[in-house]
């Protein structure tokens, strides 16, 4: 129990900015389940007489909402550190080692989706709605989303394409998954906890018997190569492209396929909450679409590391090395960026998605891959948090304004303006990543910087 | 009869068709300093991950504190310290946090020792572990090892990465560790003059084999280099027994030979009619004879 409870403490403090989140989340999660349980009725936005403002009103309303948002962020230590742990000598060395990793894992999650669970039902305390129900409803939906969220940043920590590709297709299943929920409100609860379970004993499984399976693993990886043969490279053959990782496109490409697949299937017949079937919604398709565009573009993050043994080559200077490394990247990226054109316009036609969402989908997809090249590009030294805010602010701009132009409503001119905005936001992270290569300082960006920036 | 700390028999391990250790058979007590020799993917690092239990042998038994070591019970755990060839720690995580972390999993843990070591290896446990150097890691990694003061001490060549004067501390405190007669230390490395120093027993691992194990004096009594020196011309085959290497000139010949004994003086002299002169090797020239 001792060593849950220190791993759990480690995941929630175990650097200072994860300190200081969770720390927020706990006072502001403390502070506004104070504020609405003892304050008088926050009644303002119904038009009724208050003693607050209607911004007082909605600061107090959103407390504790943020608070839980930053103690969910508070624990993303929590897949980097299971995995070095997980990975190395120590589940092996460790007293009881594998079983209390797993169980700071499940405990961690249970945690966080429990006060996730009470921040949701604090808002129906003063309804007819009994709390206990939300309460149940609420942490069953956060425990299986919470669960996948992690795996989604377990995977992304993970240098393999396929294991980012895994991610992926968690991501889409921990974002679509919620949304079919809420969708649908009278839907079960036993389709989610039946998922859990099942998810929590394939995960415990696989890690506690993990000692035995891998001999076995490995064995039947090597007969199977020995019978087929080893998986053989097919690459151009530049010397940039197996340096930059950028000479095989086509697993990543292809691999697409896989999460798109799973979106298409949890989006058929998917109404937006507060939208009558008939009604204008922003169709999510373009949603899913946008955040695989930004995978074939993020492989530039490691792309300042590995061009180390390229300067030492290829005798450029480091204009010469970033323009190179450029092209490398988006001759690569344009196999993603042209399963996702055929899957957008493809998928999206059977989803019914309006014509105009699919032509300007088109630029906008593009324009997520550029972003996220050249927010890749920017990273030449360990990630720091100016980097972290703006990728973060950057994707969230990119999420918002995927469904603004998957919205029927929305004028063409706005979009254009949209995606035009996102394009020279690109241009500009072009620029700034230009001038961080002309300084490129490779004792800044060694191969651990970027493990832990993948982390 | 006590039972012995690691004991192995006929122990083997091959990875798909290729063997990396065959035959392997030793027993580790109370007390032992054990300092595994042998060049680089000879199998050390196998035979100390056997002992270990990270992999299952695939020939013969190895076990640790009378339990097959590959499945080690969680409570025996507590009785083994490991400190691998590479560091395995936290980056994020700040050395005391990294200590406390790998601390709770353990009964007992002796928070004055580790505040002494690292006092004494100027080890900051404020530092977070991304800013160390390598030597810090590696220091960190063994305070790591020692703080729940186990009964069997692995080390997977532990002093790589330490400068002269890390490396001495360490050397002393290992000798600390088993100088209490309670517990054993099996440690391998590339610095032979370290093992010279610190083993009272020694293992050479060549070939995939065991090759030679026993203590520093009778390995030294055993491999020794002969200066034969005659009054006329040597044969071209001189033919001597257990012979490692040999070289001769006219009427000299230096010739290493193991398994070296009075006996056999006296009945080379006669032989050669020659005048037989030993010489003891150090431990680094017997390893390089070996491996010749």
């Amino acid at each position: 129990m001792k060593a849950v409870a220190r791993l759990m403490l480690a995941y929630f403090t175990g650097t200072r900015l994860l300190a200081v989140v969770t720390a927020i989340g706990v006072v502001c999660v403390a502070g506004g389940t104070s504020a609405l349980l003892y304050l008088p009725p926050l009644v303002a936005q119904n038009g009724l007489p208050s003693r607050f403002t209607l911004a007082q009103e909605t600061a107090i309303t959103m407390l504790p909402v943020a608070g839980m948002l930053c103690v969910v962020f508070g624990a993303s230590l929590m897949p980097a550190m299971l995995t070095r742990l997980a990975t190395s000598h120590y589940t092996h060395l460790l007293p009881y080692g594998r079983a209390k990793l797993l169980a700071s894992a499940l405990c961690t999650v249970a945690l966080v989706s429990a006060v996730a669970s009470a921040t949701a039902s604090l808002y129906y305390l003063r309804t007819p709605i009994p709390i206990g129900l939300v309460f149940e409803r609420a942490f069953t939906v956060s425990l299986l989303t919470y669960t996948l969220l992690y795996i989604v940043l377990w995977f992304m920590g993970r240098s393999r394409s396929i294991g980012k590709l895994v991610g992926l297709a968690a991501a889409i299943a921990a974002l679509a998954l919620p949304l079919r929920f809420f969708a649908v409100p009278s839907m079960s609860l036993v389709g989610p906890w039946i998922a859990c379970a099942l998810l929590w004993a394939a995960l415990a499984a696989g890690f506690l018997s993990a000692p035995r399976i891998a001999p076995v693993a490995a064995r039947l990886k090597h007969s199977f190569v020995e019978r087929f043969g080893a998986a053989s490279y097919r690459g151009g053959g530049r010397e940039i492209d197996f340096m930059l990782g950028t000479a095989n496109p086509w697993p990543l490409a292809l691999g697409q396929v896989v999460p798109l697949l799973i979106a298409a299937y949890f989006l058929r017949g998917y109404v937006p909450v507060g939208f009558a079937p008939n009604e204008a919604a922003p169709h999510p398709w373009l949603f899913f679409v946008t955040i695989l565009s930004v995978v074939s573009g993020a492989m530039t993050s490691v792309a300042a590391t590995r061009s180390r043994a390229l300067w030492l080559r290829g005798h450029w200077t480091r204009e010469e090395l970033f323009a190179r490394v450029e092209r490398a990247f988006w001759a690569s990226a344009c196999f993603p960026l042209g399963v996702l054109f055929v899957a957008l316009v493809a998928i999206g036609s059977y989803l019914a998605m309006p014509t105009k969402a699919l032509a300007f989908g088109l630029g906008f997809v593009s324009v997520g891959t550029a972003l996220s090249t050249y927010l890749g590009l920017l990273i030449t030294a360990a990630v720091g948090w100016r980097l972290a805010v703006l990728a973060v602010a950057t994707m969230l701009a990119l999420m918002v304004a995927s469904m603004y132009v998957a919205t029927p409503a929305t004028p063409w001119t706005t979009i254009v303006a949209l995606e035009a905005g996102l394009a020279a936001t690109a241009l500009v992270f072009r620029q700034l990543a230009a001038r961080r290569w002309r300084h490129l300082d490779w004792m800044l960006c060694r191969p651990d910087s970027t493990t832990r920036a993948a982390a | 009869m006590s039972v012995p700390y690691a004991a192995a028999r006929r122990l083997g391990k091959a990875f798909y068709g290729k063997t990396v250790l065959e035959d392997v058979s030793f027993s580790v007590e109370p007390g032992d300093i054990v300092g595994v020799l042998g060049k680089n993917g000879a199998g050390k690092t196998t035979l100390l991950e056997l002992m270990l239990g990270f992999s299952p042998p695939t020939a013969g038994t190895v076990e640790v504190f009378g339990h097959p070591s590959f499945r080690l019970p969680g409570a025996e755990k507590a009785r083994l310290g490991f400190v691998p060839q590479q560091d395995e720690l936290v980056n994020q995580l700040t050395a005391a946090d990294q200590i406390g972390v790998i601390a709770s999993f353990y009964p007992r843990w002796d928070d004055e020792l580790v505040n002494a070591l690292s006092r004494t290896w100027e080890v900051d446990l404020r530092e977070r572990i991304k800013g160390m150097s390598v030597g810090q890691r590696q220091k960190l990694s063994i305070l790591l090892a020692l703080g729940h003061r186990p009964d069997l001490l692995i080390l997977d060549e532990p002093v790589a990465s330490l400068d002269p004067v890390a490396r001495r501390q360490f050397l002393e405190q290992i000798i600390d560790v088993a100088a209490d007669g309670r517990r054993a230390v099996v440690f391998s490395s590339h610095i032979v003059s370290d093992v010279e120093r610190l083993a009272n027993k020694i293992w050479i691992v060549k070939d995939h084999r065991l090759y030679w194990q026993g203590d520093f004096d009778s390995l030294k009594d055993s491999i020794v280099r002969l200066h034969i020196r005659s009054a006329r011309a040597l044969p071209d085959a001189l033919a001597v027994p257990n012979a490692l290497s040999s070289q001769r000139n006219g009427s000299t010949a230096t010739v290493v030979v193991r398994d070296w004994s009075v006996e056999l003086h006296g009945e080379l002299a006669a032989r050669l009619a020659a005048e037989v002169e030993v010489e003891p090797l150090t431990l680094e020239d017997i390893f390089l004879e070996l491996h010749r």
